[in-house]
């Protein structure tokens, strides 16, 4: 209990020390837009503001933002009954395996829930707003650049693996999240176990490797890509002005909320310097002192990670409003350390991967703060 | 109005140690209060799917470990030529750019071409292509041609239909989900749950009681 306690603090609270340390990169310049927190004040005005608009600025319409706000979400509301509970047919509109249910081929290339979805139809918000958040707050080129992205791996490298058979994929689905043995039935982990929980290499001979469906496998690939190409694009394209903002501490006049901003008294960074060290022993007594098998040189590892990544991922965030996740690095880096270790595995990723991504929020509320009005 | 930062500090400061002891005396009343919770057939459907996923993924990758997977002579060794693809690609965009600077490469962003849709699977191609279509049609097509309108509504129509599903989602979920209460069965909820697609079976060649495939030694 008090190790739960603990743990979960600690990792919130240092994502909260290092939005603290990266303010100046990821919320002061104007750039640097949190497009999410755009719908927040959006929303936050048109509640105060039950003005109507001035009909010749937009496109003749007579309804005050108040008012679309009530009748979009009563909309919406009196909607999602279909698709969530009563025909649920409009979640996933694949009409076409409904023609040919057991048709495999079909099922791989048209299908919805497993499948290529070559045919994309759905009448339920869900579906669309469910993994990237509502596409109304994506910038255009983000949204465009993901589409490129999505149809070269998941249409065309997808079937090219998958109709070549690579990584034997003619035995296993097209596209899902589960891990299969060699007989096509799912991974029972218990077979491969000692009964310390650690892993009995003679068992893993006698049972099987593991295989993953075709997008899954190619998910690993471009999780490697991504993260570090994320690094060198940050470089390439931004590494300049990190350098200068790294070197000119305290200047903060770059657009009309920073004006405004400069009349409070800034948060001094030894208070986030403290937070952080606090949280820092407090992690460190978690990994020690109960048996989670992480060593601590790893515990100081996985900090690395995850405030190495932070500027990155953050200006990513910051301008695109799309996450892209450390999960496969903390649990690629920690399965080299330390291998064999689940409960080592665990924490490992709670630390470098979840206090970037609580911190990230943190981020993103500092720059609500920032727009407010 | 502008938020102080002081404010905002103090404000996340304690709303981060709140949620912690929030969650945490949640987490412990729903363990101890709800019946065979996490089990796989608890009635009120509360199996926690996504503690199942976190552990399972913790579990096979701390114990088989990326060592059986992707290093060389393993089954997925080839994945590891995308390290090099995520060096390559932003360095190839760049010069490009710089070599055609009137052409669309400048909005060229490798991070975003990895790992925008990073989320399949468990997300399908659908939510992606969806996603995208809205995307264009209010961010590219509306906003180039009635940008009054997509700055007046744009950003408020998105909270409006975020905020209606998220009420009746969890509408549904307090009153029909937790009793068990079922839709009665028609043609629109069989349609869609009983093809492979759905039941996630489409497989190519399916194994017969005792057939295995793959290398044979590992």
């Amino acid at each position: 209990m008090a190790c739960i306690l603990t743990l979960r603090s600690s990792t919130q609270m240092l994502g909260f020390g290092m939005a603290g340390f990266f303010t100046r990169f990821l919320v002061q310049p104007a750039a640097m837009i949190w497009p999410s927190t755009l719908i927040n004040t959006a929303l936050f005005s048109a509640l105060h503001d039950h003005t109507k608009p001035d009909p010749r600025k937009v496109s003749g319409w007579k309804i005050g933002r108040y008012g679309l706000f009530l009748v979009s979400m009563t909309a919406s509301f009196c909607w999602y009954w279909f698709p969530g509970y009563i025909a649920p047919f409009l979640s996933v509109f694949a009409w076409i395996t409904w023609i040919k249910p057991n048709n495999v081929v079909i099922n791989q290339l048209f299908g919805g829930w497993t499948g290529l979805s070559l045919l994309p139809m759905t009448f339920d918000w869900t579906q669309i707003s469910g993994f990237n958040f509502s596409p109304l707050i994506a910038p255009w080129y983000a949204i465009a650049n993901t589409l490129i992205g999505m149809v070269i791996f998941f249409w065309i490298v997808t079937s090219a693996i998958h109709y070549k058979g690579l990584f034997y994929a003619d035995y296993l689905p097209m596209s899902d999240s589960q891990s299969y043995d060699n007989t096509g039935n799912i991974y029972n982990v218990s077979r491969i176990l000692t009964p310390e929980f650690t892993f009995d290499a003679e068992k893993y001979k006698a049972y099987s490797p593991l295989f993953l469906s075709s997008t899954f496998t190619l998910c690993y690939g471009l999780s490697f890509a991504g993260i570090i190409a994320v690094i060198v694009h940050t470089g390439l394209f931004h590494g300049s002005d990190i350098m200068k903002r790294f070197r000119a501490t305290g200047t903060e006049s770059e657009d009309v909320h920073s004006r405004l901003m400069s009349r409070f008294k800034t948060v001094p960074m030894w208070w986030y310097g403290v937070i952080t060290l606090i949280m820092i022993g407090m992690g460190l007594g978690v990994t020690l002192g109960y048996e989670t098998h992480l060593a601590w040189w790893a515990f100081f590892v996985s900090l690395i990670i995850s405030a190495f990544w932070f500027v990155p991922l953050g200006i990513v965030k910051a301008s695109t409003n799309i996450d892209i996740g450390l999960n496969v690095l903390t649990e690629f880096i920690i399965g080299y350390m330390q291998p064999g270790k689940p409960m080592a595995m665990m924490l490992f990723k709670t630390y470098g991967y979840m206090s970037m991504y609580q911190g990230m929020y943190f981020s993103q509320d500092l720059k609500l703060g920032k727009y407010s009005n | 109005m502008k938020l102080p930062p002081r404010v905002t500090f103090t404000a996340q400061m304690v709303a981060g140690v709140w949620s912690s002891l929030v969650q945490i005396a949640t987490m412990n009343w729903a363990l101890g209060a709800i019946k065979g919770v996490c089990q796989s057939d608890q009635p009120n459907r509360y199996t926690c799917p996504n503690g199942r996923v976190f552990f399972n993924a913790s579990v096979i990758w701390g114990v088989i470990g990326p060592q059986r997977m992707f290093s060389i002579g393993q089954i997925y060794s080839p994945l590891m030529f995308f390290w090099l693809a995520g060096l390559i690609l932003p360095i190839v965009i760049y010069f490009g750019a710089r070599a055609f600077p009137k052409s669309s490469i400048r909005y060229l962003n490798a991070p975003l071409i990895f790992s925008g849709a990073g989320l399949i699977p468990p997300a399908t191609p659908l939510n992606y292509l969806s996603w995208g279509i809205v995307g264009f049609i209010f961010n590219k097509w509306i906003r180039d041609r009635w940008r009054g309108w997509w700055m007046q509504y744009n950003y408020v129509l998105s909270a409006g239909l975020d905020v209606g599903l998220v009420l009746c989602t969890i509408l549904i979920f307090l009153t029909l989900n937790l009793t068990a209460t079922e839709f009665p069965e028609w043609w629109g909820t069989r349609i869609a749950a009983n093809t492979m697609d759905a039941m996630d079976t489409a497989i190519r060649v399916p194994l017969a009681e005792g057939e295995t495939f793959g290398p044979s030694s590992w």
